[in-house]
């Protein structure tokens, strides 16, 4: 007698849980995504500036559930002897278990340390801004600053939350006046209204996808599309449209001659969008 | 175009690559990768026995260690073991060992430039030598474009220095897109296509050389049976 | 079959002549694995075959050992518990030994291992999400097998290998010097060999003569195996 068979009926969260990429799969073929999206849309993007009034500057970002705070702090420091008039920007991107349970308590963890780097490197080799507008007195003295992005929600895509945050607060954050006394070596400050902002030669913004099995991609992916898909690109471009990084790392081989275009064309939507959501955020003072 | 380097190389040139395998006494399996002068060392571990908090029950778990040539390791590094766990972790068939961990150590020898390139390519000699079950082999270049719109591939570290964009790419052996890609920089589109087309034909010859390499030694071993 | 013989790396496509493709049973065994479009490598070293059965193999070189069901290893008992000795074989996990598995124990008479014992003993349980499992006692026949605690001698470590190498009747190393002298040898192939002889120098020797003769060639090891003879304390 042959064994009598039930089809097993899965709720959509078991099946979710048993086989994601199956899951994921047949979402993709109607193009729309578990959270309602289509495949190209980016989270709704939300941005508060200065909201941090003990910081020189500060950002708030929401990338959907995915919130960061970026607070810039400036402080005296001495310069590099061989670059006695350039200062620091020094970028920290903290994720602790306060935003999700897949991070540990403790010193902070590979990927918050590669995000930060990764900040760093495109701050520096982008050519992003000028480090000479720091310095308050060459071999003497320049300003550090201090960018500590910390996640609040953590629900992926933290590179695209954390660029748009630390920008954000880079170009409406204002440096005190500063003087050194050159008898006693003291440098001090002041906040005055006529504190001149930074000037950021070049502004770039991120628009990170996550690509699935034949060429499909989805933007702005949640931590959930992050694990399950075979790569992730970061698609770094400046105001002008210009190519500033691209950074791709995953399981499986991406070949940009079929897909740089679309990347490009989605990319460069995405930094008009945000260009005008930075310059539209002007603090109230 | 006779673009002068340095070193007297062609732009598109690499550097005499040199692959010494099995090095390390006690790891499971070690290479050293030179782009010469640049030189990598890789000793892997694994698969062993893994702490709780670490084991993922239907795979291995992979840890990268990545130690500079000077200084002590910062979040450069930790950049850096990011990457080549990302690459890895698509490259061994990690399903096969569920429940072990299985340990990448890199120690850079000496850094003139293209270091993370050599570093995977490190990665890849020490954990073949190690007999670690991968998808395939893999192979990095990487290229830079220097102020005259020239790109010089495998640059040394002036070079890297003094380029307006650099540009990593990893591929494997059937070389039909990149496993990772970093560029960076302020680059045209064509450019970055340019790089991309170079860096493959340049991972070709690397992943040619790494099967001369293991043929060599496999061929000297094999002579006693 | 005149791709057997041939240096494989991982990834790359085992060769299967086309129309064997549709009639014969391929067998895969270590280092191959079949992916969606092909068979392929996915370790390097030989690629072997028997054509009598069409199976196919990569000979590939390692020092990790991975339990296989049915081998020979020789371990070290690193803590025991009522009912288990757990043994390092240098597998990812320590292996546990039933204390029962002996021939002739019961649980009135059973051997008392201590920790850093060596012992040799077969696989029994080789599962890739479980402990492994070895037992010192052939369980159909109830007789020790040769397995069994080590006393003395001294074990030598070599790779994978050369392990298997030294299990074939013609090897010269074993063969010449056990014509000489009485030798106590068990082979695990976890990497380790375990020689015993009256003389501790004799055993000195032999475990040497085992470790550096992994890569020489025929002539070498003769050369080797005389110069060892020599010295020997017959």
């Amino acid at each position: 007698m042959a064994p009598d068979i039930k089809p097993v009926v899965l709720s959509a969260a078991a099946f979710e849980k048993i086989a994601p990429e199956e899951f994921y799969k047949r979402f993709v073929q109607n193009n729309v995504r578990p959270d309602g999206r289509s495949l190209e849309r980016f989270r709704p993007t939300s941005l508060q500036i200065n909201s941090v009034t003990t910081a020189n500057g500060s950002a708030v970002v929401r990338l959907g559930n995915t919130m960061v705070v970026c607070g810039i702090k400036a402080e005296v420091a001495e310069p590099r002897a061989d670059a006695p008039n350039l200062g620091y920007i020094v970028p920290n991107v903290e994720l602790a278990p306060i935003c999700s349970p897949q991070f540990k308590a403790g010193p902070p963890g590979e990927l918050s340390q590669a995000i930060g780097h990764q900040l760093n490197r495109i701050l520096d080799l982008g050519k992003v801004l000028k480090l000479d507008q720091l310095c308050i007195e060459e071999h003497q003295a320049v300003w550090c600053l201090y960018a500590d992005v910390t996640c609040l929600t953590y629900e992926g895509n933290i590179l695209d939350a954390a660029l748009l945050a630390l920008m954000a607060a880079l170009t409406h954050m204002r440096l005190p006046q500063a003087t050194l006394n050159e008898d006693t070596g003291v440098v001090t400050t002041s906040l005055t209204d006529d504190s001149t902002p930074l000037v950021i030669d070049r502004p770039v913004y991120a628009a990170t996808f996550a690509m699935f099995p034949d060429q499909v991609l989805l933007a702005d992916p949640t931590d959930t599309e992050e694990a399950i898909a075979e790569a992730l690109v970061s698609v770094v471009l400046d105001d002008q449209g210009r190519q500033c990084c691209i950074w791709t790392h995953g399981t499986q081989p991406q070949d940009y001659t079929r897909c740089t275009e679309r990347l490009l064309t989605l990319a460069q939507q995405r930094t008009t969008t945000l260009q005008s959501l930075v310059t539209a955020n002007a603090p109230q003072s | 175009m006779a673009a002068t380097r340095r070193d007297h190389r062609d732009a598109a040139q690499i550097r005499p690559l040199e692959i010494v395998q099995g090095v390390l006494h006690r790891a499971d399996g070690s290479a050293q990768f030179d782009h010469a002068p640049t030189a990598v060392l890789c000793g892997v571990y694994g698969p062993t026995e893994i702490k709780i908090r670490d084991e993922k029950v239907d795979r291995a778990t992979l840890e990268v260690n990545y130690k500079p040539a000077i200084g002590s390791s910062n979040t450069k590094d930790r950049w850096i073991e990011y990457s080549l766990r990302r690459v890895f972790e698509g490259v061994i068939l990690t399903a096969l060992h569920p429940s072990t961990l299985i340990q990448l150590n890199l120690q850079v020898v000496s850094d003139h430039g293209s270091v993370l390139a050599t570093a995977f390519n490190s990665a890849t000699m020490a954990l073949m030598d190690a007999g670690v079950p991968m998808r395939t082999v893999v192979a990095s270049v990487s290229c830079a474009i220097d102020q005259a719109g020239n790109v010089l591939m495998d640059p040394d570290e002036e070079e890297e220095k003094n380029a307006t964009s650099c540009h990593v790419f990893v591929f494997d052996a059937e070389m039909k897109g990149a496993l990772f890609t970093d560029s960076l920089g302020n680059y045209t589109p064509t450019q970055f296509e340019h790089c991309y087309q170079s860096c493959k034909a340049g991972a070709a010859k690397v992943i040619h050389f790494m099967r001369a390499a293991v043929e060599a030694k496999l061929t000297r071993q094999t002579q006693q049976s | 079959m005149e791709a057997s013989g041939k240096i494989v790396l991982p990834g790359d496509v085992l060769p299967l002549a086309a129309d064997a493709k549709k009639t014969a049973v391929v067998r895969l065994g270590p280092g191959l694995l079949q992916t969606d479009d092909a068979i392929r490598a996915t370790q390097t070293g030989l690629l072997l075959a028997n054509p009598s059965n069409n199976t196919w193999w990569v000979n590939g070189s390692t020092k990790r050992y991975v339990p296989a069901l049915g081998e020979p290893v020789i371990g070290v008992v690193v803590s025991r518990t009522a009912e288990h000795y757990r043994v390092d074989i240098g597998s990812a996990n320590t292996a546990l030994l039933p204390v029962l598995a002996f021939e002739g124990a019961t649980k009135r008479n059973r051997p008392n291992l201590l920790v850093g014992a060596p012992v040799y003993a077969r696989v029994t349980l080789a599962n890739r999400d479980m402990e492994p499992e070895i037992e010192c006692v052939n369980s159909s026949s109830g007789k020790a097998d040769g397995f069994g605690e080590l006393t003395g001698g001294l074990i030598a470590h070599c790779s994978l290998q050369q392990c298997q190498r030294l299990l074939d009747p013609d090897n010269i190393v074993l063969n010449t010097i056990g014509a000489k002298i009485p030798l106590d040898v068990a082979i695990g192939l976890n990497g380790r060999v375990w020689v015993n002889n009256e003389k501790h120098k004799n055993v000195i020797l032999v475990a040497n003569a085992i470790t550096s003769s992994e890569f020489l060639s025929h002539e070498q090891c003769q050369a080797l195996v005389q110069s060892l003879i020599a010295k020997l304390e017959l």
